[in-house]
């Protein structure tokens, strides 16, 4: 009598040993059954194996163009032609973001035919009140906070500046975007390793992958280089801000768009 | 006996155990409903709080109809989805509009909104340089919306459906006719006691000039209520306003006529205050006073002085001459708008703002109007600011009387290259156009408003060489994150433009020869050269405080009308150069103010005027006046300051009975004279005709040699 199984035979069984589990919610995606790290990877088929790690090579791709995106600062001279050098700062922010929408827009593509996943699209299932108020909880944390360590101003409002003429405060206003659009691709890596690692090792608890992808290497690099490439004020308050939207990630079961648009929140408030 | 007593037990618990359930069930099927109202109200509240510094309404009957409204008209819609659209949307707009009163109140030193601030709209984007967003209501308001906007969201699922069946919409229909009928009452009876032909009703109102009353969207409502049907003025008795308005003259003063035939020269100032450049320890605690003991210890007063008159050399040139008067005890409380006609024609109507609502009105009675017509002095208009601000291209040549206007655009010095008017240099203003402004061929009467010490106060390159100048006499340094200081240092900055600009004037003028028409010197009695500073009336004074950014709150140390000394908040400079005569420099310690300005400037001209259309009295009268701030709905002098005898909101100490008593009958009859100058003004009253017969009527008085002899004794005096 073969004992052997086939991969195909081994997921089925993993299947039909987690559905008979009581449903649980974890930070993953799905229910799974595992309680050791090495079973649940050695249970993953090959295929799932492949996508996943080409859904975290898509991470580290985006990563990649997130980080070489501020080579475009070598253009500077180029850039300093339109409106004699005012606004080439806002020039800058719009090449960012239609190059973002363009390799989002790609992205989506690649990992719905290679993956077989839609990563942005929006999940039906409806959040807990509980959570929902944690989310609104560690936004408003993070906004108080905030606030009162510039004596209970607003923080865009320290960022505008007073007094400033109306090429600065486009600019500045303009920065809000920029970091949105940064956010977005972060995010959107942060989705990927999320996703991946899920895939990977589908273990009884899985592990919060996307927020500590977002705390440790989106935010760490950011924090690097906003700091020694950019003149932008308080860098290190929003590596801080990584940790609300890993949070707010973790709350929201790892809904992409919730998190964005409450770390957007954070972000400019 | 007990059988009864526990069978009506039993009853009344039964009741109230339905009555339970069906609140209950009320609640669950309303549910958004229920919590719109709280939400709504909390926003409101929190909205109150941050401007009249109360959490509560004493009139919210408006606000609470318009709630009433909202929900009653979610409930003709089918179901929870619908619902929560309309009710999440009127918490936004709610939240929205207090946000719009809130930074227009903290951004103007705290005015309510009016109906007729809404011809101010553009003006106020362009000035706009930063927006004090209070942080408490936008957490507070956020934190609501976005709890009701979740929470309200997914509880739609699990609360039962609301009922929607024929009775509850007959019931609807009913409640929302009489919530119609009630807020069309509630807003007649907010204004049925407007009386345009007696405004003296004012002075007994409820009002507290406030958001605590009617709240923030309340009074919005009623304002607009207000502006569409109960502003119109009647014009009334047209005879009875003839006969008010020349019923009585102004009366001579000891210096009346002092500068006769002399040119004029009136400079408003931009939020000028005394702190500008001078050092008071008592008055301005956290002025130069601060900055000295933080520099070097307070070693004394006179060193900071010192510096500060190598700072501000020609301020103190104009304070500490022997020819100029001081008004030191002078108050404004209005925007420069309102300060600049006041100090023009000397009165301004009540609910409109003339340079939009009556820009082509003929006023006779205007400075430039008086003197054209009396002695054909030409009167001209200067402005480094945006020449449609205010509309001031329109009004001040067309109603003001002026032959010109010129404004930023139209001088040949370098703009401020940001877009933001209020960056540009005075001192440029004047130094490019100091011969237009101060022709020496014939006589003239000038008017400038600057510009410079406009808020916000930020660092601007072109005030660097007064940042270098003030840190190398450490005076003002910059301190990392005070911002308070730092607005002062800036705005002393600024200040030390307008001292510039006043230097060049005042070298000018005294340098400048006074030349007939064929540009011969001309000569005064002992074979000297008359200069034009010999033959100038020059007056300078503050529009305003320097409520930006709350300076001069931070300066004075006052935040609230519970400091003993409240009305010092209001206090600006005046400071009048009657020639090069010898005056001893006084220093007038009666109260004044920026309505005292016109007719000071007229009872040293010696000209005598119509005093009915005068709300104040020359400055050196022995009567005082009263100011009534158009801009904020307050009366105020030096020692008091309220909007109705019901609510003094500031009394200084020692004020008694008498004073108050006192105070009532002026204002009594400032507000008669406001009532006519309305009527006055909303019937362009003296157009053709009428015009004409004002100019007879002032050139026969000026005339009189009956009167002429009481000058000449008054001026003896």
């Amino acid at each position: 009598m073969n004992t052997m199984t086939t991969p195909q035979q081994e997921e089925n069984s993993v299947i039909s040993e987690s559905a008979s589990l009581p449903p649980r919610t974890d930070t993953g995606i799905g229910h799974h059954a595992h309680a050791d790290f090495r079973a649940a990877f050695a249970s993953v088929t090959r295929t799932d194996k492949i996508r996943a790690f080409f859904m975290l090579g898509a991470a580290g791709v985006t990563m990649a163009v997130l980080l070489l995106s501020r080579l475009i600062w070598l253009f500077e001279p180029i850039l300093d032609k339109i409106y004699y050098g005012t606004l080439s700062e806002i020039v800058y922010y719009i090449i960012l973001g239609v190059l973002f929408t363009g390799y989002i827009v790609g992205l989506h593509f690649f990992i719905k035919i290679m993956c077989g996943e839609r990563i942005f699209i929006p999940k039906k299932s409806e959040m807990d009140i509980p959570r929902t108020l944690g989310v609104i909880a560690v936004a408003a944390i993070a906004v108080f906070f905030t606030s009162a360590g510039f004596k209970f101003k607003l923080k865009f409002q320290v960022e505008m500046g007073t007094g400033v003429t109306m090429a600065t405060a486009l600019t500045n206003i303009a920065v809000y975007f920029y970091y949105a659009f940064h956010l977005w691709l972060g995010l959107a890596a942060a989705e990927l390793v999320q996703r991946a690692m899920s895939k990977l090792f589908p273990a009884k608890f899985t592990v919060p992958w996307g927020a500590i992808f977002l705390v440790t290497l989106y935010g760490l690099l950011e924090f690097i280089f906003e700091t020694t490439t950019t003149s932008h004020l308080y860098p290190w308050l929003y590596y801080l801000f990584t940790y609300a939207y890993a949070a707010i990630y973790v709350l929201t079961d790892n809904s992409f768009h919730l998190t964005y648009w409450a770390s957007i929140i954070i972000l400019v408030i | 006996m007990n059988e009864e007593q526990n069978t009506i037990k039993e009853k009344a618990r039964r009741f109230f155990t339905k009555l339970g359930t069906a609140l209950l069930e009320f609640a669950k099927r309303n549910y958004l409903m229920c919590a719109y109202v709280l939400a709504a109200v909390f926003i409101e509240l929190t909205g109150i709080a941050v401007t009249a510094g109360k959490f509560y309404m004493t009139a919210p009957w408006i606000y609470l109809t318009l709630l009433a409204l909202v929900c009653l008209i979610s409930q003709f819609l089918p179901g929870h989805k619908s619902r929560y659209a309309v009710f999440l949307s009127a918490l936004i707009i709610n939240f929205i509009l207090d946000l719009v009163f809130i930074v227009v109140f903290d951004s103007t030193g705290g005015t309510v909104f009016d109906y007729a601030m809404l011809n101010l709209r553009q003006d106020a984007m362009m000035i706009v340089e930063s927006l004090p967003f209070s942080f408490t209501y936008i957490f507070v308001s956020g934190l609501i919306i976005a709890l009701y906007g979740t929470i309200g969201f997914m509880m739609i699922k699990r609360m039962p459906a609301p009922k929607t069946n024929n009775s509850v919409r007959i019931a609807t229909a009913s409640l929302l006719s009489v919530v119609v009928g009630g807020n069309v009452l509630l807003s007649y009876f907010s204004n049925y006691r407007y009386d345009s032909n007696d405004l003296r009703y004012m002075l007994y109102q409820t009002e507290t000039g406030t958001y605590s009353n009617k709240g923030i969207v309340g009074n919005f409502y009623n304002e607009l209520v207000r502006g569409i049907w109960f502003s119109d003025i009647d014009i009334g008795d047209r005879q009875e306003l003839h006969d008010f308005i020349y019923q009585s003259q102004t009366e001579p003063t000891a210096c009346y006529g002092k500068a006769s035939d002399y040119n004029v020269i009136t400079m408003l100032c931009e939020s000028f205050e005394w702190f500008t450049f001078l050092y008071d320890a008592e008055r301005y605690p956290n002025g130069y006073a601060r900055s000295s003991a933080v520099k070097a210890n307070n070693k004394n007063v006179y060193s900071v002085t010192k510096n500060l008159k190598v700072l501000f050399p020609n301020l103190y040139r104009l304070y500490e001459g022997d020819s100029t008067v001081v008004l030191d005890n002078s108050y404004s409380l209005n925007k420069t708008d309102i300060s600049e006609n006041e100090s023009i024609i000397g009165c301004y109507p009540l609910y409109e703002y003339i340079n939009y609502s009556y820009p082509k009105n003929t006023l006779p009675f205007s400075l430039p109007n008086i003197l054209k017509n009396l002695y054909g002095v030409e009167s001209n208009s200067f402005h480094d600011g945006y020449r449609t601000f205010y509309n001031r291209n329109v009004h001040h040549v067309n109603a003001l009387g002026f032959n010109s206007y010129t404004a930023a655009e139209d001088m040949s010095f370098k703009d401020d290259d940001t877009g933001l008017g209020e960056r540009n240099l005075d001192s440029q203003m004047i130094d490019s156009t100091k011969e237009k402004m101060f022709p020496n061929d014939r006589r003239f009467n000038t008017f400038i408003t600057t510009i410079t010490q406009h808020g916000q106060y930020a660092y601007r390159d072109n005030l660097k060489e007064y940042y270098n100048k003030m840190d190398a006499l450490g005076i003002l340094p910059y301190i990392e994150d005070d911002d308070d200081a730092n607005a002062l240092r800036f705005y002393c900055a600024a200040g030390m433009d307008l001292d510039k600009a006043i230097g060049i004037m005042l070298d000018y003028l005294e340098n400048t020869d006074c030349v007939d028409e064929h540009g011969v010197p001309l000569l005064d009695s002992n074979g000297k050269r008359i200069k034009l500073a010999d033959r100038t009336l020059l007056t300078i004074f503050g529009d305003h405080n320097c409520y930006y950014q709350g300076v001069s709150n931070y300066v004075k140390n006052i935040y609230s009308p519970s400091a003993s000394n409240y009305t010092e908040l209001y206090r600006v400079p005046v400071m009048m150069k009657v020639g090069n005569q010898k005056m001893g420099n006084p220093h007038i310690k009666k109260f004044t103010c920026v309505l005292d300005i016109y007719p000071t400037i007229l009872d040293l001209l010696g000209i005598t005027v119509f005093s009915n259309l005068t709300y104040g009295v020359s400055a050196f009268s022995e009567e005082q006046s009263i100011l009534y701030s158009r801009a904020y709905n307050k009366f105020l002098t030096d020692k008091i300051y309220f909007n109705s005898m019901s609510n003094l909101i500031y009394k200084a100490p020692g004020v008694d009975s008498d004073y108050v008593d006192y105070i009532e009958e002026k204002a009594t009859g400032l507000l008669e004279k406001i009532s006519h100058i309305n009527r006055i003004f909303a019937a362009d009253f003296f157009k053709a005709d009428k015009g004409r017969e004002y100019y007879n009527r002032l050139k026969s008085i000026n005339d009189d040699l009956t009167l002429s002899t009481l000058r000449k004794q008054a001026s003896a005096a």
